[in-house]
């Protein structure tokens, strides 16, 4: 589990801006350290947890520590093989959905950080799932990074207008596809675990 | 009833029109005097000389460009040329005999609708033929106290023969005496004959003594032929007959001055002709380059039509293959994480490289068959070359091939989308690369931008391609490609996209010589601002 926190992934746990976490960390209210030699600041676990039960703000974000994924792929192999991976990361908490109505029933119950979406489903298109997420103001942080097998520019052009945030082409490296992630995320890109 | 021998007679170059007719031919608008110039025997047979005169109907090109009056001025000194002092009997009767056949004839065509007018006009006109020849010649057709004892169909018909006259009008004229039937198996037009033999019959009239019309009983097939049982029409027996003015009266050589007038009209109309002829020729090669631009339309529909294909065949096939890729490689690169064995990921590696290179192939595909619109922008030459020589140093290291590249010292405005044309560049550098030979050279060109197009030159020392192999080099569908310089999608995806960008790629021959592609791309016009002139 994650002992220590950027300001960046505290300010996403407690959904506040990183503003308000350095102004929070510099007037005391929120206590940590800086790394030593420079002037970053970092939140052990405790200190962070203390300041949200403080403040009134749900703390099942840090209980966990894990950022939420939603994958969205009818192939099960890929899919698969996508949740060993990041299951192996230890840094995201992974549900799925195989096709564009569940992805839509999913996002609004499980409220991921990130959806991971297969731009081909069987039942609705990528692009429109990306325009409904887009139209729901009670979703604006959710990122999106589309994978697909999908070779024509101008098509790949039309997702990234209609909402998403990154796109990845089929076959992909997956240690690109978890960098991608973790630059959606804020989070810095090695494996706490590696 | 006799035939004059062959001789002196009917060796005639034919006779004059009348001196108006010949003023009439000598206008500009010669053709538009056709209305009376068809009245004069001597026009119409000149003009079925120069094949004017059709079962269709008259063509007056031979008027209009002024030939037909040559013919005429040609002949001019001819001592055999004949004249017809029109107004002097037998001539004047002739005369209206000839035009009441030809209004007859006419208006038969026009009632039975079954020939065209103009041409049973023109062919019952000249039913006299032999006739006139002998008038012509100054010959007395009917001396005093006598009846002539010419054959005038017979002259006719020899001198239609010796003028190659078609067969149809030799035939109506020649064989008016005869039945339809047997003038139909003589070559005959079985209509115009009717018509031309029914109206001499209705002509003739007091002028029986002249023996052009055939017995009742052999004229019967034509009436029945034109649906005339009921009896023959009733035509006056008077036409109207254009007067000849008394001033264009004579033999017009006789007229001062007349032949010099007409020899420079003519000399003027031949010019006219000549650079008529410049515009004929112009005319063809213009219809030339339209069935050619037309045939290249089509093969260019058709080469859209494939391109079309394969880019719906690429984007169909990518995601279908994509996917499964994606799963190949994607555990591969599982087991290569937590793979020790060197061997073992060696393997994993090569999987993964593989599956890439399945991807590179649809999406080398994809860029040739459907490249995106150019996105243009003021272009670097000089950094996307760099980029070029970045990207395939490594090839050209491991061939140990030398690269020279020789760019122009100043800018040049150029619009451009930079990744495409360094694609196409690249297909360009690593084809010459592929077939120069081992420790040979590839030497890159720009050359200074001519009129509204730069040209980059790449050659190498390699063989040039096989010639029956070069008119298909930028053809990705051409499958009779053997191994070496172009395989692939290389050429075919340069030409694509210079072609996309208005430029083109094309291979130049050069005997004994290096071999050299030039990729061609238009510069930014000097009519249109130049984006990097307004950046400096």
């Amino acid at each position: 589990m994650k002992t220590v926190f950027t300001t960046g992934e505290a300010a996403k746990i407690c959904k506040v801006s990183q503003q308000t976490i350095i102004r929070c960390f510099d007037n005391g209210q929120l206590r940590g350290f800086r790394v030593p030699g420079s002037r970053f600041r970092r939140i052990p676990r405790e200190a962070l947890y203390k300041f949200m039960k403080d403040n009134g703000i749900p703390t099942d974000a840090l209980e966990s520590g894990k950022r939420k994924v939603l994958l969205v792929d009818d192939d099960v192999d890929l899919v698969e093989l996508i949740l060993k991976v990041l299951e192996e990361d230890g840094r995201f908490e992974v549900r799925v959905a195989q096709n564009g109505f569940d992805a839509g029933m999913m996002v609004k119950e499980y409220r991921p950080d990130l959806i991971i979406l297969d731009v081909m489903l069987p039942d609705i298109n990528g692009k429109e799932v990306c325009q409904r997420v887009r139209a729901d103001n009670t979703l604006e942080d959710v990122r999106i990074i589309c994978i697909s097998g999908m070779i024509e520019e101008d098509k790949i052009q039309e997702l990234k207008l209609s909402g998403a945030d990154d796109f990845l082409h089929k076959p992909f490296d997956i240690e690109e596809l978890i960098e991608r992630m973790c630059a959606q995320l804020e989070i810095e890109p090695a494996s706490a675990s590696a | 009833m006799t035939v004059p021998p062959l001789g002196d007679p009917l060796r005639s170059p034919g006779w004059l029109p009348i001196a108006s007719s010949l003023a009439q031919l000598a206008e500009t608008n010669a053709e538009s005097h056709w209305p009376s110039l068809r009245c004069d025997p001597a026009i119409v047979l000149e003009l079925a000389r120069m094949g004017g005169l059709t079962l269709t109907g008259v063509q007056l090109q031979a008027i209009h460009h002024g030939t037909l009056l040559q013919a005429f001025v040609d002949r001019w000194h001819d001592p055999e040329l004949g004249w017809i002092d029109w107004r002097e009997l037998p001539a004047s009767s002739l005369r209206s005999l000839g035009l009441r056949i030809a209004a007859y004839s006419e208006s038969l065509a026009q009632r039975t609708q079954k020939t065209a007018p103009e041409s049973a006009w023109c062919a019952g006109l000249l039913a006299p033929l032999g006739w006139y020849a002998l008038l012509a010649q100054g010959v007395a057709l009917f001396p005093p106290g006598s009846e002539s004892g010419y054959d005038p169909l017979a002259l006719a018909r020899r001198w239609m023969h010796r003028w190659q006259l078609p067969a149809w009008l030799v035939a109506t004229t020649g064989y008016l005496h005869l039945p339809l039937d047997a003038v139909v198996r003589l070559g005959g037009d079985a209509d115009l004959f009717a018509i031309v033999q029914t109206a001499v019959f209705l002509a003739q009239g007091q002028d029986a003594h002249l023996r052009l019309a055939p017995s009742a009983e052999f004229v019967e097939p034509s009436l029945r032929r034109l649906g005339l049982h009921g009896g023959p029409p009733q035509f006056p027996d008077v036409v109207p007959t254009p007067e000849i003015p008394d001033h264009f009266h004579g033999d017009p050589r006789r007229i001062p001055l007349l032949f010099d007038w007409l020899k420079t009209v003519g000399e003027h109309r031949r010019q006219a002709n000549l650079s008529r002829a410049e515009r004929l020729e112009r005319e063809a090669d213009e219809l030339h380059r339209l069935l050619l631009e037309q045939r290249s339309g089509e093969a260019l529909r058709l080469r859209d039509a494939k391109l079309n294909a394969l880019a719906e065949l690429a984007a169909g096939a990518g995601h279908e293959i994509n996917n499964p890729l994606a799963v190949i490689s994607g555990h591969s690169q599982y087991l290569l994480s937590r793979e020790e064995c060197p061997e073992r990921r060696q393997a994993l590696q090569a999987i993964v490289r593989q599956t890439q290179r399945i991807h590179q192939i649809l999406n080398e595909l994809m860029l040739f068959a459907r490249p995106a619109p150019p996105q243009r922008q003021p272009l670097d030459l000089h950094a996307i070359l760099q980029a070029v020589l970045l990207e395939v140093r490594d090839l050209a290291d491991r061939k140990r091939v030398r690269l020279e590249v020789h760019e122009a010292l100043q800018p040049i405005a150029l619009l451009g989308d930079a990744r495409q044309i360094q694609t196409a560049l690249t297909c360009l550098v690593r084809n010459a690369i592929e077939a120069a030979t081992e420790d040979g050279w590839v030497r890159i060109r720009q050359l200074l931008p001519e009129s509204n197009h730069l040209e980059m030159v790449i050659e190498d020392n390699g063989p040039g391609p096989e010639p029956a192999q070069r008119e298909h080099i930028f053809d990705p569908f051409y499958s009779g490609r053997t191994a070496g310089r172009g395989r692939g999608l290389g050429l075919p995806t340069a030409w694509r996209l210079a072609q996309a960008h208005g430029g083109d790629v094309r291979f130049e021959s050069l005997p004994e010589g290096p071999t050299r592609f030039v990729l061609v791309l238009p510069t930014v016009s000097s009519g249109e601002e130049s984006p990097i002139r307004r950046c400096a």
